[in-house]
């Protein structure tokens, strides 16, 4: 199958787990990755992607009315820009980091963009409503239940038309731009999935400051330095 | 009979009527089959005025015949339910469930009056959300989600396996359970029934907490592994900006610019050396 076609196919059933409340979880940025990897032929370079998303992102929750990033859509997009990105001839293999840079760039676009257009939709969406009491008023109960369930069709069209228009779009300009700049500036962006998780460590560390669970997370991080000191 | 009751399971709280459904499973399910997997889809609709009062409706509109009879009295139910609710996601089916008995027992002439399902569900939507939402986001969810990211930095597939069946155990029991529960209780559910659906929030706040501490430690090895002290201390840097800034209301525009910062940090020190 087309990648593009796969991935945009995935991103549109991952967005019905993310918007539906569905929440299987299989839409996390992590999982996303590994899917779209596997869609695309490449389910570690897919696993990494979407790890490095998904540690970045660890520690938020949606509290206080914060809406939700639209990971799903996150992850399919970055594992899939990142992967077909690498298959460009015109990208050295060694220019890895620095596509993943770019391709982690455009998936926080799509995950915000997502957020937004989720948002925009919530503030519409009472015509879906209007229209089901309408119904309910004439008593075609069965249809104003149905006028709930067609909002499902919304949610994959949106998660495929996004990922369609990004990977379309994204892949020859990430593959243009990595080709552009790589060189003595691209090759020290190697060590990127090495730090970038620990944006995510800082927000677990700030979920967890109590005085129980920060001695459990002291208790976490000093087990694994004093197995290291044993077995060195 | 106290020990007749706990053999019975999670679903057993004392006082409580001994479940309904148990006698014929199979009949349970015939008649509420089709609201339950209806569950899973309630906040497709959500909107800013009513939330998810058209996907609850969606919930108990294969009710709506059993429940009342045909003409004003059906477009009454209707209207009641397509009205404003909200409950959060994972103990919604409870308060679904709650208002399937009440409706139910109304039909069969018990006095129960409108506005007293009305209250319940309002009361009991308040009540359990908050509950729910926090053993789920603030512990269950970065828990399973420490372990996915742990094994996933070493290649592995076992950790991400482990939160998805870790998660759906809870989510399937808050969900079908919760819905089954208040079928058979009505508003005898509570926080009796919420406090034993999630016994283990201690522990999995325990276990989460624990397991962050594993996952900053181990990017502190992978990260001396691949750049040295350089990249230990800028490690150290990023996390503390992060946890200064998690609090902020936008949590993309903090990562963005921390991301960027490292890139930042990457090249310049690739540059320098």
């Amino acid at each position: 199958m087309n990648p593009v076609l796969s991935a945009s196919l995935l991103a549109g059933a991952l967005a019905l787990d993310n918007r539906s409340s569905l929440r299987l979880m299989v839409s996390q940025p992590v999982c996303a990755g590994l899917l779209a990897g596997f869609a695309l032929g490449n389910p570690r370079e897919g696993l990494l992607a979407g790890a490095v998303l998904q540690a970045m992102f660890l520690g938020m929750i949606p509290v206080r009315g914060i809406g939700m990033s639209d990971l799903a859509l996150g992850g399919v997009a970055v594992s899939s820009l990142y992967i077909l990105a690498l298959r460009s001839a015109s990208v050295d293999p060694a220019a890895k980091g620095l596509v993943l840079l770019i391709s982690l760039g455009a998936s926080l676009g799509v995950a915000a963009a997502g957020r937004f257009a989720y948002r925009l939709g919530e503030s519409r969406a009472h015509v879906f409503t209007g229209a089901a009491l309408g119904l309910a008023g004439r008593g075609r109960f069965a249809l104003a239940s149905a006028v709930h369930f067609s909002t499902l069709a919304i949610h994959f069209a949106v998660g495929f038309a996004v990922t369609a228009a990004v990977v379309l779009a994204g892949v020859p300009a990430v593959a243009w731009l990595a080709g552009a700049v790589w060189g003595t500036w691209a090759e020290p962006l190697k060590g990127l999935p090495a730090l970038l998780p620990f944006i995510g460590a800082g927000s677990l560390l700030a979920l967890n400051l109590g005085r129980v669970r920060g001695f459990l997370f002291l208790a976490g991080f000093c087990t694994v330095m004093l197995v290291l000191v044993f077995r060195s | 009979m106290e020990n007749d009751r706990r053999s019975e399971g999670v679903w057993v709280e004392t006082g409580d009527a001994l479940p309904a459904r148990r006698g014929s499973r199979a009949a349970f399910v015939k008649e509420h089959g089709n609201a339950i997997w209806r569950l899973f889809f309630i906040q497709s609709s959500r909107n800013d005025r009513t939330l998810d009062g058209l996907g609850f409706f969606s919930i108990v509109e294969p009710f709506l015949s059993k429940c009342s009879r045909p003409g004003e009295d059906a477009k009454a139910f209707a209207r009641r339910h397509l009205g404003y609710f909200n409950a959060g996601l994972y103990l919604s089916s409870a308060v679904a469930g709650v208002v399937v008995n009440l409706e139910r027992k109304r039909a069969r002439g018990e006095p129960v009056a409108v506005e007293r399902i009305e209250s319940v569900k309002a009361a009991l939507s308040s009540a359990l959300a908050a509950r729910a939402n926090y053993f789920f986001d603030a512990l269950l969810v970065p828990l399973g989600l420490t372990i996915a990211s742990i094994s996933a930095m070493y290649g592995s597939y076992a950790g991400l396996i482990a939160f998805l069946v870790l998660y759906n155990i809870y989510h399937f029991q808050s969900r079908i359970g919760g819905y089954c529960r208040g079928v058979e209780l009505g508003e005898g559910v509570g926080g009796a029934f919420v406090a034993r659906l999630y016994r283990e929030e201690r522990l999995i706040g325990g276990c989460a907490a624990f397991a962050a501490g594993v996952f900053a430690a181990l990017l502190f090895l992978r990260a001396r592994d691949a750049g040295g002290a350089r990249f230990v201390v800028w490690g150290a840097v990023v996390c503390a900006a992060s946890a200064a800034l998690a609090k902020r209301p936008s949590f993309v525009r903090t990562v963005a610019v921390l991301a960027a910062a490292t890139a930042l940090f990457l090249v310049i020190g690739g540059i320098v050396s």
